[in-house]
């Protein structure tokens, strides 16, 4: 025993003593067992495709050891794989603080840039992880895709081809990709290789069958054109079993100079044209003209002229689209003037997966009734706002879809509540709140034909007792009801032919304004 | 070759009982797991129970009970137990998971590891107050106990003296030689000869023995990610390009043939064309009329 221990002690002595200290570990220091835990089981996570629970370990180990560079680049990572993006942009940031040169940080930086769509300083910082990280395939996918959000069509291409030609597995989308780099310019012998490309390289996906799609589209003699402008008209003839002025939406005027109670023929003229002046990346801007008249074979008096220049500016942000349209009216029936309108309509639609989407519809209108074919009508000038929401379900393949939605609007009126009587109109008569409830569903077409079913309740509940009442103090409520189906075929590659049929039941409280009524149409269209 | 009756009777047994066997034992297999190896330097080999030899593991391999693991020059292995304890093997090391039974709803954990030679490092990441919780490493002729700490122990060729350093900041480690027990505190290490007691314990510094310090820089092993190729990561980055069907940029599947609303009184329906297909096919029946 006593040997032992005098063994040991000399043996301690002489490690002190004499070896000479060689390990790297003598200039480090001690491991923190709370960051070496964290950081293994957030790696272990991550590795997993488990982000979420990733998350708390990487900053445990942060916790443990602030600024670690490894924690704070998979923390980064982990916080762009759950698209917390605002968040790992400030991450990247940290890291690329301490470490200015980091082309991982830079990288990482570049590709949440991306994803927030700041495609610009995207390319900033790509720029720098390229100067760190030459052969890093990445860096050249993610500079390609941002130059295709800029539009920058021309340089998409070749960064794409540096991408794969230093990552081979990227080359099935960064084929695609170049491929409508090329399309976008018209460059179609380029783009039919690049989509051949991915036709063989990945054939069975979802890009696969794009692919395939842009290809019929360049056999049968190149895109469809995205001109500046276009241009669509129509001619419609119609029978209509109860003839109703109701232009631009508004109720009838009251009594048989509003609803005729008669059936007639008429035809329909229709014509729209757009010009879309600057068109960058996500933001257009532009204008557009309708020009709708009717002429009745009889009632001539019921015929209407609406002319509708609307000017608009549409940006796109991610899955979000914004249209922003002022909206002009001015209408005539029976060739008097009866109605000059102002509207701004902003029309915001977000895609919250590839088959749902939602459309939001805001407006503020300013009318001005003209005294004309109808006597009073100045009674109802007023302004309109609306707001609602409609919802899109697509199916697979997006041929068809569901929609289901819901609007509000309130029409202010001029003049003191409760003042109409019997016989004596006035502003208050037209005083209302709606509330408009949808749904319909567009068929997968069978036989090239698009089969629409929609309905539509509207109840419109009036604010004051009603003139046209024959006490003159019911308060006026309208519940309309609204079915329609349209069966539409694409005759040639500019002509569309459509049979509709619009069945209405408005029910008042108020006879006058109380009708039924049919329509049954033929539209040919035309679009250049 | 004719193939008479009774063999092929014997063929079907077979086959049959190993589709039976194969997932069973596949199932048994997998409740054995105790971990994964999250770090994987060079060669490092792996004995599991019943196998005849060892076999090279990989990253994220799964770690089982009664594995042997077994590192060559300049390899070194990290494993993460579902216990939330890690063990690292370092070079020309081998190590022998002799019991693990883990069972959190007792709050019991109770691991022994066999040093049989080289160098392991041990995080002891949770206490467990079960009873018989414990967590060891043994050596031929010595016992680390650990509780709950990050400690080294290592074997010195070739008089096989145990060393153990304690790298944690809290926690002690029970260290038993020679029938006596030292407490290894935080930032200390000890050494014990076969069959004697462990040296008291002395504070580690750069300074001190190569040994010690070696033992610790040879268990120091990098957490090393899954391998992802650039699509994969490219995916699960975000591209933030759908599959842009018809019309590049847009948000809205290409339309069918729209006409204009019988309805329309003005400016609404055969503007499914309009820019960027921001009008959606089949729109709600306009509150346009004539």
């Amino acid at each position: 025993m006593f040997f032992h221990a005098v063994l040991l002690w000399i043996l301690l002595v002489a490690l002190t003593v004499f070896l000479p200290i060689t390990s790297s570990y003598a200039q480090v220091a001690l491991p923190s067992e709370s960051y070496d835990l964290n950081f293994s089981k957030g790696l272990a996570e991550f590795s997993h495709d488990r982000y979420e629970s990733a998350e708390p370990y990487f900053r445990k180990a942060l916790e443990a050891k602030p600024g670690d560079p490894e924690a704070t680049f998979y923390l980064g990572q982990t916080l762009t794989r759950t698209k917390q993006y605002e968040e790992a942009e400030a991450v990247f940031r940290t890291l690329l603080a301490a470490e200015p040169s980091s082309g991982r940080g830079h990288l990482g930086l570049g590709i949440v840039l991306y994803n927030r769509e700041r495609y610009r300083e995207a390319l900033d910082s790509l720029a720098h992880a390229e100067k760190a990280l030459p052969n890093e395939p990445l860096v050249y996918y993610y500079q390609g895709l941002s130059h295709y959000r800029l539009a920058e069509y021309q340089r998409t291409p070749p960064r794409l081809l540096r991408a794969m030609t230093l990552g081979p597995d990227l080359a099935p989308s960064a084929h695609y990709y170049s491929g409508l780099a090329y399309f976008e310019r018209g460059v179609l012998d380029e783009a039919r290789t690049e989509f051949e490309a991915v036709r063989t390289l990945d054939p069975q996906s979802d890009r696969g069958r794009v692919a395939g799609i842009y290809l019929e589209q360049i056999a049968r003699g190149g895109p469809r054109k995205r001109n500046i402008w276009d241009l669509a008209l129509s001619i419609s003839p119609q029978w209509d079993d109860n003839v109703v002025v109701l232009p631009r939406g508004a109720s009838p005027p009251g009594g048989a100079t509003g609803i005729s109670r008669r059936s007639d023929y008429r035809t329909v003229l229709f014509l729209r044209g757009e010009i879309r002046a600057f068109e960058q990346g996500p933001l257009l801007a532009g204008a557009n003209y309708s020009l709708y008249q009717s002429f009745h074979q009889r009632l001539s008096g019921f015929d209407v002229e609406s002319h509708t220049p609307v000017a608009f500016v549409q940006a796109t942000t991610g899955p979000v689209q914004t249209r922003l349209q002022y909206v002009f009216d001015y209408i005539k029936v029976g060739r008097a003037p009866y109605l000059i309108a102002h509207a701004f309509a902003p029309l915001i639609t977000v895609t919250e997966t590839p088959a749902l989407f939602t459309q939001i519809h805001l407006r503020y209108q300013d009318k001005d009734y003209q005294h004309g074919r109808f006597k009073s009508n100045s009674f109802r000038d007023g302004h309109n706002w609306l707001a609602g929401a409609t919802q899109y379900w697509l199916s697979d393949g997006k041929t068809a879809h569901v929609r289901a939605g819901y609007t509000y609007d309130k029409e202010i009126t001029g003049g003191p509540k409760n003042v109409s009587k019997a016989t004596q109109a006035s502003p208050a008569d037209w005083a209302s709140q709606g509330h408009r409830f949808l749904v319909g569903t567009l068929l997968p077409p069978i036989h090239h034909i698009w089969v629409d079913l929609g309905f539509d309740y509207y109840l419109q509940r009036y604010d004051n007792a009603n003139s046209f009442s024959p006490s003159g103090d019911v308060v006026r409520t309208d519940k309309i009801y609204t079915f329609s189906v349209t069966a539409s075929r694409q005759i040639t590659d500019r002509f569309s032919l459509a049979l509709q049929y619009l069945r209405t039941q408005a029910d008042s409280n108020i006879a006058t304004f109380a009708y039924d009524r049919n329509i049954y149409a033929a539209v040919l269209t035309g679009q250049f | 070759m004719r193939i008479t009756t009774p063999y092929k009777l014997g063929l079907l047994g077979f086959v049959t009982a190993l589709a039976i066997g194969v997932p069973v034992g596949a199932q048994i297999a997998k409740k054995n797991v105790i971990g994964l190896f999250t770090a994987v330097a060079g060669k490092v080999m792996v004995t599991h129970v019943g196998q005849p030899a060892a076999t090279p593991t990989k990253l994220h391999a799964d770690v089982y009970f009664k594995d042997a693991i077994e590192t060559q020059a300049g390899a070194r292995a990290k494993a993460l137990f579902q216990d939330d304890s890690i063990l690292t093997v370092g070079e020309k090391s081998r190590v022998e998971i002799s019991e693990h039974v883990y069972n959190p709803a007792n709050n019991q954990r109770s691991t022994v590891l066999k040093l049989v030679q080289g160098k392991a490092r041990v995080l002891v990441g949770k206490f467990f107050a079960g009873a018989g919780s414990k967590f060891d490493v043994h050596t031929d002729t010595a016992v680390a106990a650990a509780r709950g700490t990050y400690f080294v122990v290592w074997l010195e060729a070739p008089a096989g003296t145990t060393g153990v350093a304690n790298i944690g900041t809290s926690g002690t480690v029970g260290f038993t030689s020679g029938g006596q027990t030292v407490e290894v505190g935080p930032r200390t290490f000890s050494f014990a000869l076969p069959g004697a007691p462990p040296s008291l314990p002395v504070t580690i510094t750069p300074t001190g023995p190569a040994g010690v310090n070696e033992a610790i820089a040879g268990t120091e092993v990098d957490d090393m990610p899954k391998e992802e190729s650039s699509a994969e990561v490219a995916k699960q980055s975000g591209e933030g390009l759908g599959l842009e069907e018809g019309q590049p940029g847009s948000l809205i599947p290409p339309s069918p043939v729209t006409p204009p609303g019988v309805i329309s009184g003005s400016g609404r329906g055969a503007a499914s064309g309009s820019p960027a297909g921001s009008t959606i096919p089949g729109s709600p029946p306009s509150d346009d009329d004539d």
